[in-house]
């Protein structure tokens, strides 16, 4: 898999500020949160496993009529490996790919066709057929880089329907006489495969044991825990950030490339092995049974059963692979051949087109998804009551800890130089300097237009500048993207606050932890012993930044239900899980009336004694002279005015460009 | 003869964020919703501009009822909004946005054009004309809004957060356009703004929304002068 | 030369399909994965009055684009506006859409049977002489409509007030919704001219192939593809994409062989998107935070 990271989960030397507090997986909590998850997961995956062996008993004898049910298990397992992977792309990542088919179809074609025209060891030919899929899986994934939405579907599926001409037209696969068959391979069967001595049969001939349905459930069931251990960790936090904004991930740490190629090719790897599963299982391939209908059918599994949620495509590709294959959809055509016209009637492909949009119209959150909300809603509508949801952003200062070592103000932090940006023809950012010291709160304001937030997005790294540098504690961070400007230390909140609006408060201040962006893949899936106590310790470290910045009431509401302010106290707080040494706030008073925007205050200056450094981009005065050491007053890109928040605000260029009348400060709370 | 919205219930999805608001606005008088975040303001005007659905309740605008219909024959019958964050069509230019604002006023084009007057008040906008609105700057773009809102002959105008986002001198600047306005086309003007002590400061009434009610109404300046007032939104201790 | 002109005429059918797509997108920000089935719909429509003697064969034709304007305008209103609500990551209506022609593609099996059928409305017989090719004129008469009708959608939207409202409610219909317009009766109506030049496409198309339920299907691929290559947002981009695509995929099947036209073709789009996700022709739009 291609992100292996090498850099430690957890932050390295404590010297920064808020990187004392909360550490250590502290005592009884942290070890309750560990058992508790311990718990949950092994009764999660010996369920999975119970139901697989089960599923696969009435084959225990070969008895002929066990035959066709072992089909359908089979059917169904490489359906929902293929649903699960297509999952992790739709549901998580919110990228629609209609080109999981194809993946199946090179995944089966490949595999069949390595080990019996090449003749490779079995073994080997899977190997071989899921690296084919990753290799196209990656490429696919870098050419689709820029794309989301319709593009992105429509390119996926181009990419299928690619895929399965070539299977069609191609001569070695034999086109409509399938693979294999018997002009090029004397057989219409696949041999069944060896491993360690056992030979898998396949579930075709009567009174012969399917052996190989043990290891096809067992590795469904596999892939069903392993996905679920993704999505519930850090890596999978990464997903659903990006399926929020890439913007916003990026900011989280996340490598968004590496990131959407790693997860486009383990959905590939997975398309292919559903393929696998169904050569293992049935010996022969058809082209015609790897048609649009196919791709767009496990798509159907995923939105049917629940996109988004961990046991909706398992659900899903169940319930369209029964439907698919028993009688009920044909007992249905026929009724209405029988009641309502012999022509006007809907057969199977049309009905399942008609439960498509049903689901869409009365469940479109799937099975899984409209069942959970139910369960969710009765348990939180209690919750809901309780916490005061209308108030604002008010800061308590219980949390308040000074901070333990004196900030060190010689050196600078934030130091840019000659910071240039030009779009086209418009010079936004003209060679600004900025030199924010540790622990000082630099306030930028400006008119409407001046660059003030171009400046910010230099600085995270949004923009490249067009000449400049940027230093960072020295190191050069000039033109770095932002999610290597995040790992160097710095946390940033935006104008119209960006949350993951369906999570809840506690989930959204999780995924701020450096962990979204550096957790490998390996260790998400395989959830090692170190995973579990840094989950912990996170959860620990979440509460203490909620209540810090006076969320604790509310950990347990979706974002989206917070008022304003508390959205924007949210922000901050997953910034501040980021573990920054410097904070980049744009414009963090938009949106609050003036209480609100005293409680605000109170917060950044908790924070500055703290020892954090931030630039915050302003236009409310009041906070900016309550805040600020250092005010810089932009126009026109260029340096207007810098000095403290009384020096500036009274400079008569910044009260012509900007302020319009003089600021009165130390008058009772003046607007 | 005034814009009655007669205590309605709204919101979304499940919740509901207004729960039995009342409130009137007549011609020609300016009439400020002030309250915290959350308190269901912007709910309020995308509720009367039809955005939003009326659960119970009624939306009357002079005399007749209004509130079963689609935003658009709202508009068309002089209840015109300002959305927040200006909303302007992005790739249009300045002046197509403003004829925009004119389908809205078809059939309702008697006297003189009030545009006109603005545009000679705010001369950048003629020589914007041209451009694509979205490379305009925040306060034109808020300008932009206003005159095209003009342009569809308001009898009502509902103003959400026309502020936001715009340094000091840009706010002084729209809120003597709002001034403006109010004078050229006499319609009554529902704002809805965060700046509580300048939105206070510009109407003539105004009512502070909490939790989706009316907490307190009357005149603007007795509000804006009361203790209550002054502790809860003006952020004076 | 041969290939050039034959891919040209042959671009000019994925070009009037592809309109539709893009006429769809600039309105609505949709696309409708059931334009196949359209196609087809507009042949079997005017198969259906094919032996109406008193009805001229325009009248037929006409027949077959209302038809499938009106089904068009109804898909719009009940099966792809309800899904578009949820922000512009809202991807519901295409999984609709795509549902919508399994449907209608089943629905027309079963009426039709699954075998072509001859249609003699709107065909035009004969070939004529173009820089030493022999061209058909059927597909001849395709290309001409699929260059006329772009550039009087071009005028139309440029030109007239019509063409601002459209351009308006694509940017922002909640906004122009504020403005007294409706959004839903502009979707509508693309979708019901969108529709209509599908079933236009299928009436003269079925001329040639005959009508089929699946006659739409192979043309599905290559218009949408079409209409990325020229960029969806804009109406030049399908005689572009079309003229393109025609071109390439006709040449790489004189050279190699037929499977490398359609190849070739769709690894132009891919090609095409790499280097520039909006298209040829398109606009990009910047990501504001």
């Amino acid at each position: 898999m291609s992100t292996i990271e090498h850099e430690p989960v957890t932050a390295d030397a404590g010297d920064g500020p808020g990187r004392h507090a909360g550490r250590s997986p502290s005592g009884g909590e942290g070890r309750r949160h560990v058992r508790n998850a311990i718990r949950r997961d092994l009764v999660f995956a010996g369920l999975a496993i119970l139901i697989a062996v089960v599923a696969i008993l009435p084959g225990r004898s070969g008895e002929g009529t066990s035959i066709s049910t072992m089909q359908l298990i089979a059917s169904m397992s490489a359906m929902i490996v293929a649903a699960v992977g297509l999952n992790l792309l739709v549901g998580y990542t919110r990228l629609v790919s209609l080109g999981q088919g194809g993946f199946y179809a090179l995944g089966a074609y490949g595999s069949a066709y390595l080990a019996l025209d090449k003749g490779w060891n079995p073994v080997l030919a899977i190997v071989g057929a899921l690296t084919f899929c990753a290799v196209v899986g990656a490429v696919a994934a870098m050419a689709t880089m820029r794309m989301r939405g319709p593009q992105f579907s429509v390119i996926t599926l181009i990419l299928a329907v690619l895929i399965e001409r070539i299977l069609n037209e191609g001569n070695a696969f034999g086109r409509l006489a399938g693979y294999p068959n018997f002009a090029q391979h004397d057989t219409t069967v696949m041999k069944p495969m060896t491993v360690f001595g056992v030979e898998l049969l396949p579930p075709m001939i009567a009174g012969e044991v399917a052996t190989v349905m043990v290891p096809i459930v067992i590795i469904t069931a596999i892939v069903v825990i392993l996905s679920r251990n993704i999505a519930r960790s850090p890596w999978g936090a990464s997903l659903s950030a990006i399926g929020e904004s890439e913007m916003l991930a990026s900011h989280l740490g996340v490598d968004v490339v590496r990131r959407k190629v790693a997860v486009f090719v383990l959905a590939s790897v997975l398309g292919g092995l559903g393929g696998v599963i169904a050569v293992q299982a049935f010996g022969h391939l058809q082209p015609e049974t790897f048609d649009i209908f196919l791709t767009i059918t496990i798509v159907l599994a995923v939105v049917f059963g629940g996109s988004g949620t961990i046991l909706g495509p398992v659900v899903g590709a169940i319930a369209i692979v029964w439907l698919e294959q028993s009688d009920a959809l044909n007992s249905v055509s026929q009724w209405q051949q029988d009641t309502l016209s012999d022509a006007w009637f809907l057969s199977s492909h049309g009905l399942l087109g008609v439960l498509f949009i049903l689901t869409l119209f009365l469940m479109p959150r799937g099975i899984v998804g409209s069942i959970g909300r139910l369960i969710t809603a009765r348990l939180r509508a209690r919750e809901i009551d309780a916490a005061d949801a209308s108030g604002g952003l008010e800061h308590t200062d219980e949390e308040l800890v000074p901070t333990a070592e004196p900030v060190d103000t010689t050196g600078a932090l934030l130091a840019l130089t000659g910071m240039s940006k030009n779009f086209g023809g418009l010079q936004a950012v003209a060679e600004m300097d900025l030199v924010v010291a540790p622990g000082q709160v630099h306030a930028i304001i400006g008119p409407n237009g001046a660059g003030k937030s171009t400046l910010a997005n230099l600085v995270t790294g949004v923009y490249k500048p067009s000449a400049g540098t940027a230093t960072l504690a020295g190191r050069d961070i000039t033109g770095q993207p932002p999610h290597k400007v995040v790992r160097a230390g710095v946390g940033r909140t935006f104008q119209t606050p960006q949350l993951f609006h369906d999570a809840t408060v506690r989930d959204n201040v999780l995924a701020g932890f450096p962990d979204t962006g550096r957790t490998p893949l390996w260790s998400a899936a395989l959830k090692t012993p170190g995973r579990y106590r840094r989950d912990a310790e996170m959860r620990v470290e979440a509460d203490r930044l909620m209540a810090l910045v006076g969320l604790s009431d509310v950990a347990d509401l979706r974002a989206s239900e917070l008022p304003y302010g508390k959205q924007r106290a949210l922000e901050i707080a997953r910034a501040l899980a980021g573990q920054p040494e410097l904070i980049v706030l744009d414009e963090p008073a938009a949106g609050l009336i003036a209480t609100e925007t005293a409680g605000l205050g109170d917060l950044l200056l908790s924070l500055r004694a703290q020892g954090y450094a931030m630039v915050v981009v302003e236009h409310h005065m009041d906070l900016v002279s309550r805040v600020a050491d250092v005010v810089t007053c932009m126009d026109q890109g260029r340096l207007l005015a810098r000095g403290t928040a009384a020096e500036v605000l009274a400079d008569e260029r910044v009260v012509a460009a900007y302020l319009g009348k003089p600021h009165e400060t130390g008058t009772e709370g003046g607007h | 003869m005034s814009l009655v919205v007669d205590t309605i219930e709204s919101g979304y999805d499940r919740a509901p964020i207004l729960t039995g608001v009342s409130l009137r606005v007549d011609p020609g008088e300016m009439v400020a919703v002030v309250g915290s975040n959350g308190a269901g303001k912007s709910t309020l005007v995308r509720t009367i501009s039809g955005l939003l659905a009326v659960r119970s309740g009624a939306i009357t605008v002079d005399d007749v009822a209004i509130t079963k219909l689609a935003p658009e024959r709202r508009a068309r019958r002089g209840v015109v909004m300002v959305p927040e964050g200006r909303k302007l069509f992005p790739q249009l230019t300045v002046g197509e946005n403003i004829a925009m604002g004119r389908r809205a006023g078809r059939g309702r084009t008697s006297g003189e054009d009030p545009v006109d007057a603005l545009l000679d008040t705010f001369t950048i906008l003629r020589e914007r004309w041209g451009q694509q609105a979205s490379l305009l700057s925040g306060g034109e773009q808020q300008m932009v809004a206003l005159v095209r809102a003009v342009a569809a002959r308001p009898r009502y105008l509902l103003l959400d957060e026309p502020s936001l986002g715009l340094s000091p001198l840009k706010t002084l600047e729209v809120f003597q356009l709002i001034e403006l306005v109010r004078e050229r086309t006499g319609a009554g003007i529902l704002l809805v703004e965060q700046m509580a002590d300048q939105a206070l400061a510009a109407s003539d009434r105004a009512y502070v929304l909490e939790h989706g009610k009316v907490a307190m109404e009357g005149d603007a300046a007795t509000l804006r002068a009361s203790d209550e007032i002054r502790r809860a939104y003006l952020g004076v201790a | 030369m041969e290939p050039v002109i034959i891919g040209l005429v042959l671009g000019g059918l994925y070009a009037l399909l592809a309109q539709s797509f893009v006429l769809t997108f600039i309105t609505t920000r949709t696309l409708n994965f059931a334009l196949g089935e359209f196609v087809a719909l507009g042949a079997f429509a005017t198969l259906a009055v094919a032996s109406w003697g008193w009805l001229p064969d325009v009248g037929k034709v006409v027949v077959g684009v209302l038809v499938a304007g009106v089904v068009g305008a109804f898909v719009h209103r009940f099966l792809i506006l309800p899904f578009t609500t949820q922000g512009e990551h809202d991807v519901r209506w295409l999984l609709s859409s795509v549902a919508v022609s399994f449907v209608l593609l089943d629905l027309i099996t079963n009426v039709e049977g699954p075998s072509p059928q001859r249609s003699d409305t709107a065909r035009v017989s004969g070939t004529v002489d173009l820089f030493g090719t022999g061209v058909s004129k059927q597909q001849l008469l395709l290309a001409t409509l699929a260059v006329v009708i772009s550039l009087l959608l071009i005028l139309v939207t440029k030109r007239t007030p019509m063409g601002l409202v459209m351009r308006a409610v694509s940017q922002d219909p909640e906004t122009a919704s504020l403005m007294g317009v409706s959004p839903r009766r502009v979707g509508m109506g693309a979708y019901a001219a969108a529709m209509g030049l599908a079933g236009l496409a299928g009436v003269l198309y079925a001329a040639t192939v005959g009508a089929s339920p699946v006659m739409g299907e192979p043309l599905l691929v290559a218009s949408i593809a079409v209409a990325i290559v020229g960029g969806l947002g804009s109406l030049w981009g399908p005689l572009l994409g079309g003229a393109l695509y025609g071109v390439l995929s006709q040449f790489a099947s004189y050279q190699w062989g037929t499977i490398w036209g359609e190849t070739a073709g769709l690894l132009l789009v891919i090609a095409v998107l790499v280097w520039k996700p909006e298209g040829l022709l398109g606009r990009r739009t910047e990501v504001k935070l």
